[in-house]
């Protein structure tokens, strides 16, 4: 399958995806520690996104969602890439490259 | 983007290195979203606490006290969770200590609530804030008709240190208009509660894709400020949406057309029974009956849900821990109606700090083995980040269902009768 998208962050990854159909969020649904979903009664309850493609509909939630991707990251727990598909302001902040600053 | 001189200065480093960071980060985002220009804000509203240190030192670098108003988010409040006997409370203060010492060099303002209108501090109609914490984003917008656009803790940060925000978003009026429209399918909500209406919230927000205004239609006008309230922050928890308009009761929405505007709807949402039985279900997450926490104050409190706490639990004596969020001038107006007295008294505690995301009985990493392991709560806010941020069994209820459950440790909370 091919997935054509807006850049947002420019950069090479490879993984296996995963593909959630609904909003996620960075604060609440995902463990930062483990990487894995965290949310109960979630779809996806227990599973790992550590270097995978994550695809969803869009971003949701706390405005806290940008830090809670950036000590995912800094914990070598965040998904390789992530791909979204309704415009949402937050995860366009998390990802975008100004989080490196 | 088009920047004014001043801007230009700011960016360029003239400064200091904090507002020149700011500065660029509010630049990208701009023409990452293809905004115009920089306007002014009426103030700004940060989150200290939930900002790492070494963003909060990089965008706060040399910057001196602000000519305009800033005001902050509840902040972590370690030496409060050591008086509650919380074993890793120790590990917090260090970093808490110096970035409030920074926030006081600033010269912002100390009002640590997710609830500041209940302090005075309201935006007029039209007023552009910038603002973190959805929960007020949203109720800024909706119940006040200020103009905040959706945004993270660091850019409203960048905002606060540079007093301007990029116009994009819901700061443009043609944007305001309502794209989803609500419609309540045969509901009778006569003898619902603020419990309720978190409910419908968390059901809405979870059905609208993005973040684009929803208008709900057919609640009886006029609704009161703690169920418009509770409707409203409770949508940012399970989606995106950061205007909603009521119609007959918030101010851009004195009609269905008013909130409408030229818009055609994307999409209808009905609620039902069904819809409200599977979300109060959805908030529920638990296996067996036992209560060890109670926390109410997702957001703040107001001074009425203080009443009318107090006056359940007044003569009674509590099994559980129970805190209620308040800011302290809410709390300190509770005193002196005798409430506080009431409460206190009866094993309650007041926090002036986030009694869910940062729930200290509910988080492993401040509570240690005294973590509790259920909690109960009138919120679905505080629900949903109890479950998943503290990884604790969560009962949602009402206000009278969880006080039940702080007497009994046992909750006996019912799914309503849906009419």
């Amino acid at each position: 399958m091919e997935i054509r998208a807006h850049m947002v962050s420019a950069g090479k990854a490879e993984g296996e995806a995963v593909v959630y159909n609904g909003p996620f969020a960075f604060l609440g649904d995902l463990s930062p520690v483990t990487g894995r979903i965290c949310m109960p009664r979630h779809r996806l309850e227990g599973q790992s996104l550590v270097n995978k493609v994550f695809v969803f509909t869009t971003g949701k939630g706390s405005s806290g969602c940008d830090f809670a991707a950036w000590a995912t990251k800094k914990n070598g727990n965040a998904p390789a890439a992530i791909i979204y598909h309704v415009e949402c302001r937050l995860m366009r902040t998390e990802t975008g490259p100004w989080q490196k600053a | 983007m088009l920047l004014i001189d001043e801007e230009k200065r700011m960016l360029g480093g003239e400064y200091c290195p904090g507002i020149q960071r700011s500065m660029d980060l509010l630049v990208k985002l701009g023409d990452s979203f293809d905004a115009e220009r920089m306007v002014p804000i009426s103030y700004g509203h940060i989150s200290y606490d939930f900002c790492p240190e070494e963003f909060w030192d990089l965008m706060t670098e040399g910057v001196p006290p602000t000519p305009h108003r800033v005001t902050t988010h509840p902040s972590n409040s370690p030496e409060i969770w050591k008086k509650y006997g919380l074993p890793l409370a120790d590990n917090w203060i260090g970093e808490h200590d110096r970035k409030l010492k920074r926030y006081k060099e600033l010269g912002w303002l100390r009002t640590e609530t997710c609830a500041e209108y209940l302090l005075g501090i309201i935006p007029r109609k039209g007023d552009i804030v910038s603002m973190g914490g959805s929960c007020m984003q949203v109720a800024n917008n909706s119940l006040f008709g200020a103009k905040v656009d959706r945004m993270g803790i660091l850019v409203s940060l960048a905002a606060a240190v540079c007093g301007r925000t990029p116009l994009m978003g819901l700061l443009l009026p043609e944007n305001r208009f309502a794209n989803h429209l609500v419609e309540l399918d045969d509901l009778d909500v006569t003898n619902w509660t603020m419990t309720h209406y978190h409910c419908l919230g968390y059901y809405i927000g979870d059905q609208v894709p993005g973040f684009k205004p929803v208008v709900v239609n057919g609640l009886p006008p006029g609704l009161p400020f703690d169920f418009a309230r509770a409707l409203v922050i409770s949508m940012p928890t399970s989606g995106s949406v950061t205007l909603a308009h009521i119609v007959g009761t918030t101010p851009e929405a004195p009609t269905l057309e008013a909130a409408m505007g030229n818009n055609r709807s994307e999409q209808v949402i009905r609620v039902g029974k069904r819809e409200m039985k599977e979300t109060w279900e959805r908030l529920n997450v638990w296996e067996d009956d036992t209560v060890e926490h109670v926390a109410f104050g997702c957001p703040h409190t107001t001074i009425d849900e203080i009443g009318r706490i107090a006056a359940l639990l007044e003569g009674e004596t509590i099994k559980t821990t129970l805190l209620i969020g308040a800011s302290v001038p809410v709390e300190a107006l509770a005193r002196r109606q005798g409430w506080a007295d009431i409460i206190e008294k009866a094993g309650g505690l007041f926090l002036p700090a986030c009694p869910s995301i940062a729930n200290p009985f509910t988080r492993a990493d401040i509570a240690g083995d005294k973590q509790a392991k259920s909690a109960a709560t009138n919120s679905a806010r505080s629900a949903h980040y109890i479950a998943s941020v503290g990884g604790v069994k969560v009962f949602f209820g009402t206000e009278e269902e969880c006080v039940n459950a702080a007497i009994t440790g046992r909750w006996k909370g019912e799914m309503p009768k849906w009419k």
